[in-house]
């Protein structure tokens, strides 16, 4: 699979309605944080899955996009179901992806994370 | 190459024009068309270029230009189509690319246009119907992928339902030589294509990685920089590296600029006066060789697209340099030469905190006598700025704001354009507020009043001396005095109603 831009930091986010905006854009910024003290990365591909649906979803994450200066990151809307979710991570699996998650949408999708850190939020 | 172009590059009228030569009257497309029906304002800000046969226009937006010749050089089929011209291509083409400077009249001056006015600006309305023509509508039900980009990207953020509503694939904010072709060829395979994409700096092109433009671009503009190196917080250039284009490749954009008939040239950087500089001081022999050889082969007229005043100083200063390249090199063939400047504030405090290299070489604190010794020095040697200010900066006060309007009378006896902008949140500050209507205050109110003033009094003076000349541009050199006597008119009727306003 070709990547637009090299050495990032793969996220899948998967939620629904009902999370607060400002607390999935503070826990992406803390993932990129922290992958940036790492070194070598230079931002983070966010495969979305939500039934916000496409591009309603960028709400949610405009703060983080807002509070972004340094870091290239691309925004890429994945599904709305708990199988496009589990889809996706198969598809990413060799790339360790970070997975933000909603609390209650977690029980539905641990069994499917091989290879991921999964954050609850 | 045939014509069925698989990638069509295109933006609104507003974009694809080039002012009747004249790139300041572009600006006339950030205003909300008052007084006049709309179509006669369109016709003053943005006239149809000539085109080919097949609908390329002659001239293009220099960054539609850059796009157009990475694609051509990655061996896609791919051109600029004037927006009139692009139903002929709506069968062919797999993939609509559109670039903006201000898609949504976001950006400054057309906010503060709209704020003061409450009437949308041009630009805006112009993009909007461009978005609902026949042909762009086809274009979506025939599942063509729109990709957008341009210095207005981030407009999109702001805009969410208008970009599911139009069909928008992706939106790429940021340089875009690194990662355009492999979205171009995802978009032409039918894959799966992510929605946005900011390039950080570090996916900057480096130098080589930059195209030489393949048609010319509207009025010659051809960059010379790219980035800045004063970090001021409300600029979001100031966020990419700084790389000086060689001299050769300058030349050679210029050679097809001339080639397309185009006989001016705009040399774009945010810092014309620091091309081949290390630092912040200028390196004199380069700007001296750079515009012996660009005035050698351009036929008409040159300008600068930016400069900073405390480069402009400096080089003054030090080198007497820019009387020696207006008298010895530049004046030879022209009668002036226009400049957009930033003067942003003129308290030395707010300075300090929002742009505290700006000044350099010479301290924040000496802000406001770096601004009056450069206007002096533009004055004198027939450079012609057009500056901004901007007004709500973060952390503004009110003293900040008294202290702008005090210091603006010392710069009364200098030729100049001053246009106050409404700060917009970009750069180190995007994730800071909008400034808004209820923001305004008597002090704002003083700024804007000695600005108007004082660009009226010289702009006639510059109409007078200097500019739309030409014969065939008297009817826009008379529209141009008869609207700024009715702004004079109506502006001083409405004063004493704000000011009662903002009392209140």
């Amino acid at each position: 699979m070709k990547h637009l831009i090299k050495d990032l930091k793969h996220v899948i986010v998967f939620f629904n309605e009902g999370l607060r905006e400002i607390d999935l854009s503070k826990l992406i910024t803390d993932v990129m944080r922290s992958i940036w003290s790492l070194g070598k990365l230079k931002g983070l591909y966010v495969w979305v899955v939500s039934d916000i649906g496409p591009v309603k979803y960028i709400e949610y994450l405009k703060e983080f996009l807002l509070n972004n200066i340094a870091y290239s990151v691309i925004l890429h809307y994945a599904g709305s179901s708990q199988a496009d979710f589990i889809k996706l991570v198969h598809k990413l699996k060799d790339l360790e992806p970070v997975v933000i998650v909603k609390k209650d949408l977690a029980f539905s999708v641990r069994d499917a994370c091989i290879n991921c850190e999964i954050i609850e939020v | 190459m045939n014509d069925k172009y698989e990638v069509v590059i295109t933006s609104d009228r507003t974009m694809m024009s080039n002012h009747h030569g004249k790139e300041f009257l572009g600006f006339v497309a950030t205003g909300p068309p008052i007084a006049v029906p709309e179509k006669l304002w369109m016709w003053v800000a943005a006239p149809k270029l000539k085109v080919s046969d097949d609908g390329r226009p002659i001239e293009a937006p220099y960054g539609l230009r850059k796009v157009e010749a990475k694609l051509i050089d990655e061996g896609f089929n791919a051109a600029i189509i004037d927006p009139d011209y692009l139903d002929k291509y709506v069968d062919s083409m797999k993939v609509l690319m559109i670039g903006h400077h201000d898609y949504f009249a976001y950006g400054s001056p057309s906010i503060e246009w709209w704020i003061i006015t409450g009437i949308e600006p041009l630009n805006r309305r112009s993009f909007l119907k461009f978005m609902d023509t026949p042909a762009l509508r086809r274009a979506r039900e025939r599942g063509v992928k729109i990709i957008v980009g341009g210095p207005a990207a981030w407009q999109w953020l702001y805009e969410l339902d208008k970009w599911r509503m139009w069909g928008v694939s992706t939106v790429i904010d940021g340089e875009a030589e690194r990662v355009i072709a492999e979205v171009v060829e995802k978009a032409i395979n039918g894959e799966d294509l992510p929605d946005y994409i900011y390039v950080g700096p570090l996916e900057a092109p480096s130098v080589s990685e930059i195209p030489v433009i393949k048609g010319a671009s509207i009025n010659g503009l051809i960059e010379i920089m790219r980035g800045c190196p004063r970090g001021c917080k409300f600029c979001s250039v100031t966020l990419r590296p700084l790389r000086h284009i060689p001299l050769d490749k300058i030349l050679k954009e210029i050679k097809v600029n001339v080639a397309h008939g185009v006989k001016s040239a705009i040399l774009h950087s945010e810092d014309v006066l620091l091309y081949g500089a290390k630092g912040i001081k200028p390196e004199p022999e380069q700007l001296i060789k750079l515009h012996k050889e660009v005035t050698n082969i351009v036929p008409d007229y040159i300008a600068w697209s930016h400069c900073s005043l405390a480069t402009l100083k400096y080089s003054e200063e030090e080198y007497r340099l820019i009387s020696k390249l207006m008298h010895e090199i530049v004046l030879q063939k022209q009668e002036y030469l226009g400049v957009e400047v930033g003067i942003e504030t003129l308290s030395p405090r707010l300075a300090k905190i929002v742009m505290p290299a700006k000044s350099a070489p010479y301290p924040a604190e000496k802000w406001p006598e770096v601004v009056e010794d450069s206007f002096k020095i533009m004055h004198e040697n027939k450079v012609i700025p057009a500056a901004t200010l901007i007004l709500g900066l973060p952390q503004e006060t009110s003293d900040d704001v008294a202290k702008t309007a005090e210091y603006m009378d010392r710069l009364k006896p200098y030729r100049s354009i001053i246009v106050p902008m409404f700060f917009v949140p970009m750069g180190f500050l995007k994730n800071t507020y909008w400034f808004k209507k209820n923001m305004v205050t008597q002090e704002h109110i003083e700024v804007m009043k000695k600005c108007l003033f004082h660009s009226l009094y010289w702009a006639r003076d510059i109409m007078n001396k200097f500019y739309l000349k030409e014969p065939h541009l008297a009817p826009v050199r008379l529209g141009l005095k008869i609207f700024m006597r009715y702004v004079e008119y109506r502006v001083r009727k409405i004063i004493p109603e704000i000011e009662a306003n903002i009392r209140k």
